[in-house]
């Protein structure tokens, strides 16, 4: 892999994920590290804990990734040098600060996350044909609300690059169970993510409801779109009641109307939708 | 230069202007007494009780719907988030840009009058910490800054000219100054942050004239000294005092928060209280010395730093006149102390509390069981940014309410394995695991509330979208200030914390960007209210 390749994927990982950390600088004395290879002697449990209490917040629990991107790949992607480099220089400019963990530890997690990847290998998206997945999503109005490289609706989320952003689990639950599916903001400084594209039900003081998804919301006020795509633009001064609809959602469930194996084939193909900059992909 | 010349004309335009106001010297007795001056903002907490109250009674409940912009001061260079707490003193207004640019400006149409930026190194460590700067002191004629590279500096307050800087600390490992410095009778006071690299918290004192320094006094022990006993044998780190003290020239005592013990969130390594962490130091600024301590956490593992500004007030309990203090503390408690002798009088949850069910009565918390950071993640609230943060409180004296901008959110807190290897300063981050995995923001608020002061009992409170930054500001006309996460900026009925007036002056949904300590002022008969948000300081006015 080229230098620019490596910055590339660094520079990825480090943007999709989101430490409230601020850094003018990286610390610039990076040394360089022993390979922990997968021969390693480091202590699964050791770096499990340590993943847990350093990584997990913005990778997830089993580096599937959640807010932040998947790693599982990353020993492989960046080898064990580029990983540690990451994880004890974060990169200036970005939320990804630097860890300030000792070398048997880097190795540790290092060598958890590779243990990671060997076993969720089933539940890679191989399985589907991203072809027969495009056919599933042309022939279920899909585009009717989300665009795919400029093409479709724009109630719910674009897909363009949806394979760089969410990972086949967390796509297969949304098409199964999408109201309990629902995608956060980042996280961003000292402040909780929020639930997008929560439906919320506002009835003003003159008794008129508006039910739509939340697209902004202040203290004072609050923005949403119904499921017609009209935007209002309510405050909250004039409302007598403003009630969160847990669990719904705009997108139907397509547990009921999708194979398993048609299911499988959508996940493929939006899993094959990414930013061209993303070198996993060419993996 | 013929920039300067025509900053130096504009002014003596605007100190000499249709007021007849002119350039005075900011002496010590005018700060003591700046009660007296309401028109003037003196320093970062108002006063010396750090009450952030105003006697100013132009706006009030019933006009202050009126308010409108009177100008508006973009900052001058790109940086970290504004956290200033401006000083106005006879019309100059003297904010600091992030992370150390100090700009006096026209108070009245916040023209730019002069600017100092540092010099400052390509590579500055500002881990654990924001590079911004919560604002200035004045005395006499000197405007004084920490700078993020850990220099105290004396400028000119009419040119910006440095008169002298000193270095309190390497940034190298990790000392840097975000704090306003404290400006008393000839002396400038002030304490560096730090902690999370492990470097020793520090208070020191330097002649306001010369730059020497008088005295200075580390907030933990060396091993061997009083105190150490409390680390178990430990390595003894942290104790940063990086925020602003109070001062009560009667008693000749300032009141002074020191931070968290390193590693923030791993305490097996310092098993025991950590003195003087997460405590509150009553400190002889002739010496130096400690006349008490109380410690709000002791063996913290939250990373709830004790450096919020305690507001000093006067009640009776009892029948009893008592000089007392009050401080809503990270650790989501609100203290009430005996400001003579430390004594413990009262202690209440202010927040959502899951780590100790009370204190005890010696002020210690109950702490409850599997609150202490896991290898598995625990929740509790309050989150590592506690009940309350650095954000100041207000106080009304005429009402005896005390103002605080409370944050009701939890985190999962989880450690992680300490090296083998004593720690060497400055090397990096100490965490010792994370407490920041927050709780969604749907399942989190912010609120103003507004508590008795002796009791701490709550009056009312005002829900905010998101836990916010911004500190409350209270005036005499029972108005009060301060903004949410989401760039709303506010009046409230301080009675009742009903909503009177509020402006959108920018921030969004997803970020946070406003965390400003909100001001009032006067000049030529005219009261403003300033407020920082995003990239911008505003003052706004009645038409």
């Amino acid at each position: 892999m080229s230098a620019i390749q490596s910055l590339a994927v660094a520079i990825l990982i480090l943007i999709l994920c989101g430490l409230p950390q601020s850094l003018l600088a990286a610390s610039p004395n990076f040394k360089q590290q022993q390979q922990a290879g997968p021969g390693a002697q480091a202590d699964l449990d050791v770096g499990r804990q340590a993943y847990v209490a350093n990584c997990s917040r913005c990778h997830g629990l089993y580096a599937t990734g959640g807010d932040g991107p998947n790693i599982q790949r990353a020993p492989i992607t960046l080898g064990n040098d580029g990983v540690i480099k990451i994880i004890k220089d974060g990169v200036p400019g970005t939320m990804m600060t630097a860890f300030n963990l000792d070398d048997a530890q880097i190795a540790a997690i290092i060598a958890y996350i590779r243990s990671l990847g060997r076993r969720n290998e089933p539940a890679m998206p191989t399985r589907g044909d991203k072809l027969k997945g495009q056919a599933v999503y042309d022939g279920n109005g899909c585009s009717g609300c989300h665009t795919i490289d400029g093409q479709g609706g724009s109630l719910g989320p674009e897909l363009t690059q949806i394979g760089s952003l969410r990972q086949p689990d967390m796509l297969r639950q949304t098409l199964l169970d999408p109201g309990n599916a629902l995608p956060t903001t980042r996280p961003n400084r000292d402040r909780g993510k929020w639930l997008l594209y929560t439906i919320f039900r506002a009835v003003q003081k003159d008794g008129r409801v508006v039910e739509g998804m939340r697209v902004s919301e202040s203290t004072f006020a609050i923005v949403l779109e119904d499921a017609k795509g009209n935007f209002h633009s309510l405050s909250k001064a004039n409302l007598r009641s403003l009630e969160k609809e847990p669990g719904k959602t705009y997108m139907p469930s397509f547990k009921d109307t999708l194979s398993a194996a048609q299911v499988d084939d959508i996940v493929a193909y939006l899993s094959s939708l990414r930013d061209s900059s993303d070198l996993r992909n060419t993996q | 230069m013929k920039a300067t010349k025509f900053f130096l004309l504009l002014l003596l335009f605007c100190l000499c202007g249709p007021s007849g106001s002119s350039a005075q010297d900011a002496p010590y007795m005018r700060l003591l007494h700046s009660d007296s001056e309401p028109q003037n903002w003196f320093m970062y907490g108002g006063d010396y009780q750090s009450k952030r109250f105003s006697f100013l009674k132009q706006i009030t409940p019933q006009n202050v719907a009126n308010l409108r912009p009177a100008w508006i001061y973009q900052r001058s260079r790109p940086g970290e988030m504004i956290e200033d707490s401006p000083v106005v003193v006879d019309g100059i207004m003297y904010i600091v840009e992030p992370p150390s640019t100090v700009t006096a400006l026209d108070a009245r149409t916040g023209l730019a009058i002069w600017s100092w930026t540092p010099a400052l190194p390509r590579v500055v460590k500002v881990d654990g910490y924001h590079a911004t700067s919560r604002g200035v002191a004045v005395l006499d004629d000197m405007v004084y800054v920490g700078t993020i590279d850990c220099h105290l500096v004396a400028l000119d307050r009419i040119t910006g000219a440095v008169r002298w800087s000193v270095t309190l600390g390497d940034n190298k490992i990790n000392y840097g100054l975000t704090a306003a410095p404290m400006a008393i009778d000839g002396k400038i006071i002030i304490g560096p942050s730090g902690s999370e690299d492990g470097v020793r918290g520090f208070i020191d004192a330097y002649d306001a004239k010369t730059g020497k320094r008088l005295w200075r006094l580390y907030t933990v022990p060396n091993p061997g000294e009083p105190g150490s006993e409390t680390w178990g044998g430990g390595q003894i780190l942290g104790g940063a005092a990086w925020n602003k003290g109070s001062y009560d020239p009667e008693l000749n005592l300032i009141y002074w928060g020191t931070g968290n013990p390193a590693p923030d969130y791993n305490g097996d390594g310092r098993p025991g209280d950590d003195l003087y962490t997460c405590s509150l130091l009553a400190i002889n600024p002739d010496t130096g010395k400690v006349k008490w301590y109380f410690q709000y956490t002791p063996h913290d593992t939250h990373d709830w730093d004790g450096t919020q500004v305690p507001v000093l007030f006067n009640a009776t309990l009892d029948g009893k006149p008592r000089k007392l203090l009050s401080v809503a503390n990270r650790n989501g408690f609100y203290y009430v102390l005996d400001r003579v002798t430390g004594e413990f009088v009262t202690g209440v949850p202010f927040v959502k509390e899951t780590y100790a069910k009370g204190l005890d009565a010696k002020a210690r918390p109950i702490v409850l069981p599997n609150t202490d950071p896991g290898l598995e993640p625990v929740l509790v609230y309050p989150s590592n940014n506690g009940g309350v943060d650095w954000v100041s409180p207000a106080y009304n004296p005429l009402s005896k309410t005390f103002f605080v901008n409370a944050r009701e959110m939890g985190a999962y807190f989880a450690k992680s394995k300490l090296p083998d290897k004593p720690l060497v300063v400055g090397t990096g981050m100490v965490m010792g695991g994370r407490g920041n995995s927050y709780l969604s923001g749907d399942d989190s608020y912010g609120a103003i509330r507004a508590l008795d002061v002796t009791t701490g009992k709550r009056k009312w409170e005002f829900k905010m979208q998101a836990p916010s930054w911004v500190a409350p500001l209270a005036t005499a006309s029972n108005l009060l200030f301060s903004a949410d996460d989401e760039g709303d900026f506010f009046a409230l009925d301080s009675n009742t914390g009903k909503v009177l007036w509020h402006f959108r002056t920018g921030g969004s949904f997803i970020s946070s960007d406003t965390r400003s300590s909100p001001i009032t002022y006067e000049v030529d008969g005219k009261q403003y209210v300033e407020a920082a948000d995003g990239d911008t300081f505003i003052a706004f006015a009645l038409p």
